[in-house]
């Protein structure tokens, strides 16, 4: 038995309008999730910001559980230099393996290491953070941070900078720990990002006596720079958030100070080390409010990456 | 209302019972002890023992909002909280914290308490100082900074530790009363996650001390030192010198109790226990948390020392007996 053309037509269109629904349905309860989670976040913070005040909390910098006393200073203070260290040092490399992997590999190797890119981005963080305090704090420790702290002991700010304690857990070692994390994001996503590049384009480029260097440089890259940037930022709010690896190795001590070799904390570390023995309910609340703190620094700076980078690069475009 | 019994007329013997399930929650401390016993309790009565390690505090949170049948934690709660909360409070096991070091030519380090307070108060900074070389004499002791390593994270050995050194030292330290994470106020300070942590430190950087849960220092083949006693004799880590601090240990209303720093001639000075929490006016589930710990506390102590715990002395056993009887069979509202 066959339909008549118009019926056909009708269980097509209840069907799209059925396939539309399910979609929208999916995608209400993420929003919602999302509204979910800030609602309880700002509910159970709600204590803190009463009792301590807002501002007080954001910008104290005492942070002591046994008297009660909770600023969140030191921990915004040390989630954005760890994520500062990690992007200064994951995006170069992150471009130089991209480039290599899409323009100088031989072919042969080109799948096997970029298989192995891809690897490392898929291993769990705590992995990560076991290998880091192995392995990485006393490699830091010893050899590392005293040549750092030597090359740099004669310029200003530097030498402030690369200075400290140099135990090997410290803000310098969760940034290096996070920079290995989020390298293979960058270098996956940006390799894609220059492999889609048309050919014709760097032909041209060629064409007109441009080097391998301004190929890559002024061509490649201002065509792809939407989606490497798109990566950059994705690697941020990882590097944000991550919270087993920075752990192990950051030191755990509330330290507002520029010496990157000394140990500090982060808002994750901090959220990790306490919640499970949060005696009193202001702690309790103390530490949803941190995590409430990180969701807020999270929006902010994937706004203004989002908003002001991504929208200059669009511009531009070609 | 209230009426004491004796032991008689109390059954703490399961009988067999399949598809039943106890909820726990709390300590990490004394996690693997209650998990394995309950792998055991489960093969001879089939009723099912579930207990997460969530911490201590997230322990005593989950029990006072009745999510869980009973809780444990590491610090106990005064009476006062106890009546607050409505919750019925005694110990577990007993277990024992040392201080692991690494100095790689000196083997059975002795430290005084008046050292190991040197060292926390930060008057002794370096290895061969005159207070540890007292008690060391024939041993090379390297001129090189020690490094302290405490645990980052708040945790119920810490508590311990403070405890001890709050009443072994007195007036030098920086922090006046016992706490899981305090201001230590040192400069030649690690900070490690978890007793793994604080032993992988120990064990990979040279001229470090620390203190790890008995079990950690066994296992990573660290160097413990022998510590000087309330009593003033040198003990070295054991489940007999554990155990000995149990004897002569005050057990307050509710069980609270401080067990570090206990006189006794064989008494290892930093010793902390586990107690368990059960909501008061669940008398059914509570009999079941109560046959599990009496299962325990009768054929458990075998497993308990395979894994370094000191089991309760047997008046202490009895004691925790009683007061079943008394709050949950007997109970009236």
């Amino acid at each position: 038995m066959s339909l008549r053309g118009n019926d056909r037509h009708k269980i097509f269109k209840i069907q799209d309008f059925i396939f539309e629904k399910i979609l929208f349905l999916f995608v209400l309860l993420f929003i919602f999730i999302l509204v979910g989670l800030f609602l309880v976040l700002f509910k159970e913070s709600a204590t803190t910001f009463k009792e301590i005040g807002v501002l007080k909390f954001i910008f104290g910098t005492d942070w002591d559980p046994d008297e009660e006393i909770f600023g969140a200073l030191p921990h915004i203070y040390g989630t954005l230099v760890t994520t500062t260290i990690a992007i200064l040092l994951a995006t170069p490399l992150g471009f130089g393996i991209a480039i290599f992997l899409s323009e100088l590999c031989p072919k042969k190797l080109k799948s096997v290491i970029g298989t192995l890119v891809e690897i490392l981005a898929a291993i769990p963080s705590i992995i990560y953070g076991i290998w880091g305090l192995y392995v990485l704090v006393p490699l830091m420790s010893k050899y590392v941070e005293p040549t750092l702290h030597k090359i740099f002991e004669n310029i200003p700010i530097l030498n402030e900078l690369f200075n400290g304690q140099m135990f090997g857990t410290d803000y310098f070692t969760a940034g290096v720990v996070l920079t290995f994390m989020i390298t293979p994001f960058i270098a996956s996503v940006t390799r894609d990002a220059l492999e889609i590049v048309p050919p014709v384009l760097k032909e041209s480029a060629y064409g007109l006596g441009a080097t391998q260097t301004e190929v890559i440089v002024k061509v490649m890259f201002p065509f792809a720079r939407l989606a490497i940037l798109g990566s950059v930022i994705l690697a941020l709010g990882r590097a944000l958030g991550e919270t087993m690896a920075v752990t192990f190795v950051v030191g755990n001590f509330p330290n507002l100070t520029v010496h990157l070799f000394d140990p500090g904390t982060t808002i994750t570390s901090t959220i990790a080390n306490e919640f499970g023995e949060a005696d009193s309910d202001l702690e309790y609340s103390a530490l949803i409010a941190l995590a409430f703190i990180l969701l807020v620094v999270d929006f902010f700076v994937l706004w203004v990456a989002k908003g002001v980078f991504l929208k200059k690069a669009r511009k531009y475009n070609i | 209302m209230y009426k004491r019994a004796t032991l008689v007329g109390c059954l703490f013997t399961a009988s067999v019972a399949i598809g039943i399930e106890v909820n726990g929650a709390g300590s990490s401390a004394i996690a693997p002890l209650i998990q394995a016993w309950a792998k055991e309790y489960y093969k001879e009565t089939g009723i099912k023992v579930n207990y997460q390690a969530v911490g201590s505090g997230s322990g005593i949170r989950m029990v006072s909002q009745r999510m869980v049948d009973f809780g444990a934690t590491d610090a106990p709660l005064k009476p006062n909280q106890l009546e607050k909360k409505n919750l019925l409070q005694f110990p577990i096991a007993a277990f024992g914290a040392v201080f692991a070091y690494n100095l790689p030519n000196v083997d059975g380090l002795k430290l005084s308490t008046r050292a190991v307070c040197g060292i926390f108060s930060g008057k002794i900074k370096y290895w061969d100082d005159p207070l540890i070389l007292e008690t060391n004499p024939g041993k090379t002791l390297p001129h090189i900074p020690i490094l302290v390593v405490v645990r980052a994270d708040k945790s119920g050995t810490t508590y311990t530790v403070t405890s001890y050194l709050v009443k072994a030292c007195k007036e030098e330290l920086p922090f006046k009363k016992p706490s899981k994470k305090p201001r230590w106020g040192l400069s030649n300070l690690v900070a490690a996650k978890g007793n793994a942590g604080v032993a992988a430190v120990i064990q990979k950087k040279f001229g470090t001390i620390g203190y790890v849960e008995y079990t950690y220092a066994v296992k990573g083949g660290l160097k413990v030192t022998t510590l000087q006693n309330r009593d003033g004799n040198y003990v070295k880590p054991s489940l007999e010198s554990f155990q000995a601090a149990l004897k002569n240990v005050h057990w307050g209303e509710g069980f609270y109790a401080d067990l570090t720093y206990q006189p006794g001639s064989n008494t290892w000075p930093i010793v902390g226990a586990t107690w368990a929490l059960l909501p008061l006016e669940k008398k059914e589930r509570n009999k079941l948390v109560a046959q599990f710990f009496h299962w325990g506390f009768s054929k458990g102590d075998e497993k308990a020392k395979e894994l370094y715990y000191a089991p309760l002395p047997k008046d202490v056993v009895n004691k925790v007996k009683v007061t079943w009887c008394d709050s949950i069979y007997l109970y009236n509202y």
